[in-house]
C-alpha cells in the first residue's frame, strides 16, 4: 500500500496515477466498511429509544382507543428466544435486523437530511471564514492568477472554477465545494507576491487536478457521514442541554428557510468544525424533578454513542480516512503533472511552500483542503523558524494527518521526471539509535493499543447499560400506561 | 443443452463486448471534437487580442514597423487557416511572430513599466498557454481515440463502423518547434 512501500526511482505519471487510484479505491472500500462497523453499535443504542417512541405513541393511542396488544405476541416471540426455541439461522438473522435496522435506517434519514442542507459541505461558511473576496479586475498579479488556472482548466477539459482570494501573507491554495461544477479555488496574496507564475501554475494544476479527480465529490460524502454522527449526538442531546437544543433548533430553522445569511453560516461552521462535537465538553446535566429522570437514558445514549464515535474514530475510521486522503493528494499530485507536463514546477513550488507556506487565519476546519497542511508548513507562527526538512519518519506521516509528507511527496515527483538538486545526506543510524527508535516505536504502538482495548471495554459495557436501561425505563413507562388503561 | 448455452454465453458476451467498444469508440471521438472546439476558441481568443497589444505598442515602438506588420500579417494568414495541419503551422508562425514582437518591446522602458502593456503581456502569454494546453488536450484524446482504434481485436469493430483516425494538431517545421519566450514574469527563481 502507498503507505509502506518505498518509492519508485522511476515512473510515469500515468503508472503513478493508476497506482493511487487503486490505492484510493481500495481505501474507499476498507473506509466505507469501517463506517458501517461503527454503525452497529450506534444502531444498537438508539433502536430501543425508537422503539420505545413507537411504543409510547401505540400506548396512547390505546388509552384513546383499545389496540389489540402488540407487546404480547412480542414478549411471547423474545421468551421463546431466549429459551432456544428459536434458533434457526433464519430467526437469528430476523433478530439480528429488528436490532440493528431501525437504528441504521434512522442514520441513512439523517445522513440524506445533512446532505440536503444549504451549503451542507460548508463551502460558503468556509468562504466566509477565511474571508475571502473576488479578485481585483487591474490587479495584474490576481488576474495572471486568473489565467494560470483557466489555462490548468483548458488543460483537464473542465469549466475554469471560480476564483477567491484570501489576504494572508503565509502562501497556500485550497479548493473548495462540493461537485467539480461548483468549485472554488482559494489562493492567499502570499502566495500570489511570492511565488513566480510557472510555481503559481504548478500549484493550480494540483488543484484543478484534484476537482477532475473528484475529490470534491469524496470529501462531500466524508464530511456529511461525519456530520451525521455529529448531528445524531445533538439530537440525544437536545432535551437535556441548552447549548445542543440551541443548535439543534438552529439547524432546523436552516432547514426549513433553505436561505444562508451570516449567522446561521457560522451556525453551519460550528456544526462543521465541532465534526463529532466529542470537543464540546459534556452539557451541564440538570436532573431537578423526579419526572426529567425520565431523560436519563437519553444522557446515557448520547454517552454510549459519542464513546463509540471515539473508539472508531481513532482507532479505525480516522486513520483510513486520512489515508485515503494522502492517497488523493499524491493523485493530484501526478495528475497536475499530466496538466503542466512540468514535474519540476511542481517540485520547486512545493519546496518553496516548506519555507513560505503557512495556513491562513481560521483555516484549521478546511486545512485538508489546501495544497500543504499545517503538518508542513509553521503551524500558524508567522516569523517561526522555518520547519527542518521532513522526512518520512513515524510522525509527519502519523495516523491523522491529511496530507502526505512533504519529502515523500518530493521525492514521487522526482521519480516522475523532476530535475531535483542531489538529496541531503542522511544522519547516520547507529545499531543502537535503530534499536532505541524499533523499541520506542513499539512502545507506543502497545499503549495505543492497551488504550484502546481498554476504550473499545468501556464502549460495549455503555452500550449495554444504555441498551438495559432504555429497555427499563421503557418498561415503567407501559406498565404504567397499563395500570391507567386497565 | 449445455452446448447451446454455453454457445449463447459466447455470443452474449461478444455482443456485451462490441456495444462497450463501440460506445467507448463514440465517447473518445467525442472527446476528440470537443478538444478540436476548445482550440478554436482559443485561437479566435487569441486573435481578437492582438490587435489590441499592437495598437498598446505602436505609439513607442513606431520604428518597429516590420515587426508589427509581421505580427497583422501572421494574424490574417493564420485566420484564413483550415485544418489542424495547416492552422497549426500558421499559428505557430504566428506565434514566433508574437513572441519577436514581445521581445522587441522588452527594449522599450515606457513599455515595459506601463501597466496596460503589462496586462496586455499578461493576457497574451496566458492565451498562448492556453493554446498550447488545449492542444495538447486535444492531442491526448486523438491519440487515446486513434489507439482505441488501432488495437486489435478493437480494429476490425472499428474498421467495420466506419471511424478513421483523427488528425494531431502538430508542429511540423523544425524551426518552429523553438518556443518564443513570452512570458515577462519577475526576476527567474536562483537555480
Amino acid at each position: 500500500m502507498a503507505l509502506t512501500d518505498d518509492v519508485p526511482l522511476r515512473t510515469d505519471f500515468f503508472a503513478e496515477q493508476r497506482r493511487h487510484r487503486r490505492a484510493s479505491r481500495r481505501l474507499a472500500h476498507a473506509a466505507a466498511a469501517a463506517v458501517a462497523l461503527m454503525g452497529i453499535p450506534v444502531s444498537l443504542v438508539i433502536a430501543p429509544l425508537l422503539y420505545g417512541v413507537v411504543l409510547i405513541v401505540l400506548d396512547v393511542a390505546n388509552l384513546l382507543h383499545p389496540l389489540p396488544s402488540v407487546t404480547g405476541p412480542l414478549a411471547a416471540a423474545a421468551h421463546a428466544f431466549s429459551n432456544g426455541e428459536l434458533s434457526s439461522p433464519m430467526a437469528m438473522t430476523l433478530a439480528g435486523a429488528a436490532v440493528i435496522a431501525p437504528g441504521m435506517a434512522a442514520i441513512v434519514v439523517l445522513w440524506l437530511g445533512v446532505r440536503a442542507l444549504p451549503d451542507g459541505d460548508g463551502c460558503e461558511s468556509h468562504l466566509r471564514a477565511l474571508a475571502a473576496r473576488a479578485p481585483r479586475p487591474g490587479d495584474l498579479e490576481e488576474r495572471q492568477l486568473q489565467n494560470v488556472v483557466e489555462e490548468m482548466s483548458v488543460a483537464a477539459g473542465l469549466p475554469p472554477p471560480r476564483i477567491r482570494l484570501i489576504d494572508s501573507p503565509a502562501a497556500n491554495a485550497a479548493v473548495f465545494g462540493s461537485s467539480g461544477a461548483g468549485a472554488t479555488i482559494v489562493v492567499s496574496r502570499g502566495l500570489l507576491d511570492g511565488f513566480s507564475r510557472e510555481d503559481t501554475q504548478a500549484l493550480a494544476g494540483h488543484l484543478v487536478a484534484s476537482i477532475s479527480n473528484g475529490d470534491l465529490e469524496i470529501a462531500s460524502v466524508l464530511g456529511s457521514t461525519l456530520q451525521t454522527f455529529g448531528l445524531l449526538i445533538t439530537l440525544l442531546d437536545a432535551p437535556s442541554g441548552p447549548a445542543s437544543a440551541g443548535r439543534f433548533r438552529r439547524v432546523v430553522r436552516i432547514a426549513l428557510r433553505r436561505g444562508l445569511d451570516d449567522a446561521d453560516a457560522g451556525a453551519i461552521g460550528d456544526m462543521l468544525a465541532a465534526r463529532l462535537l466529542l470537543d464540546d465538553g459534556p452539557e451541564p446535566v440538570r436532573i431537578e424533578s423526579k419526572y426529567e429522570r425520565l431523560r436519563a437514558p437519553l444522557i446515557v445514549a448520547s454517552q454510549a454513542v459519542k464513546w463509540t464515535l471515539f473508539v472508531f474514530t481513532t482507532a479505525l475510521v480516522g486513520p483510513m480516512l486520512a489515508l485515503l486522503w494522502r492517497s488523493r493528494r499524491y493523485l493530484a499530485d501526478a495528475t497536475a503533472v499530466q496538466l503542466t507536463r512540468n514535474p519540476g514546477a511542481l517540485w520547486h513550488a512545493l519546496a518553496e511552500l516548506i519555507q513560505k507556506g503557512g495556513m491562513p487565519e481560521a483555516s484549521a476546519a478546511s486545512s485538508y483542503l489546501f495544497v500543504v497542511g499545517p503538518e508542513t508548513v509553521g503551524w500558524q507562527r508567522p516569523g517561526a523558524p522555518p520547519p527542518p526538512r521532513v522526512d518520512d519518519k513515524m510522525g509527519t506521516n502519523s495516523l491523522l494527518t491529511f496530507h502526505p509528507d512533504i519529502g515523500r511527496r518530493l521525492r514521487r515527483l522526482v521519480a516522475q521526471g523532476a530535475a531535483a538538486p542531489p538529496p541531503e545526506p542522511r544522519a547516520v543510524v547507529t545499531p543502537l539509535r535503530r534499536l532505541l527508535t524499533g523499541a520506542g516505536t513499539v512502545l507506543v504502538w502497545g499503549l495505543f493499543g492497551i488504550g484502546m482495548a481498554a476504550a473499545a471495554a468501556g464502549m460495549v459495557l455503555v452500550v449495554g447499560v444504555s441498551v438495559l436501561m432504555d429497555v427499563l425505563v421503557l418498561g415503567l413507562i407501559h406498565a404504567f400506561f397499563s395500570l391507567f388503561a386497565a | 443443452m449445455n452446448v447451446s448455452i454455453s454457445v449463447l454465453a459466447v455470443v452474449v458476451a461478444v455482443a456485451l463486448w462490441a456495444v462497450g467498444s463501440y460506445n467507448r469508440l463514440v465517447r473518445l471521438r467525442n472527446q476528440v471534437a470537443n478538444g478540436w472546439r476548445q482550440i478554436d476558441v482559443q485561437l479566435k481568443r487569441r486573435h481578437d487580442l492582438i490587435p489590441n497589444l499592437v495598437n498598446a505598442v505602436r505609439g513607442a515602438m513606431d520604428f518597429e514597423r516590420d515587426t508589427l506588420t509581421a505580427v497583422m500579417t501572421a494574424r490574417a494568414k493564420a485566420q484564413s487557416a483550415s485544418g489542424p495541419a495547416e492552422s497549426a503551422r500558421r499559428e505557430g508562425q504566428l506565434s514566433e511572430a508574437v513572441g519577436r514582437l514581445l521581445m522587441v518591446a522588452e527594449n522599450y522602458p515606457a513599455l515595459r513599466s506601463n501597466e496596460n502593456v503589462k496586462m496586455l503581456q499578461e493576457e497574451l502569454s496566458g492565451t498562448e498557454n492556453k493554446v498550447g494546453f488545449a492542444r495538447q488536450f486535444y492531442n491526448d484524446a486523438v491519440t487515446a481515440f486513434n489507439t482505441a482504434q488501432q488495437v486489435f481485436p478493437a480494429s476490425v469493430l472499428a474498421s467495420a463502423a466506419g471511424f478513421t483516425p483523427a488528425e494531431l494538431f502538430e508542429i511540423t517545421d523544425a524551426s518552429e518547434r523553438d518556443v518564443p519566450v513570452v512570458t515577462l514574469a519577475p526576476p527567474t527563481r536562483p537555480a
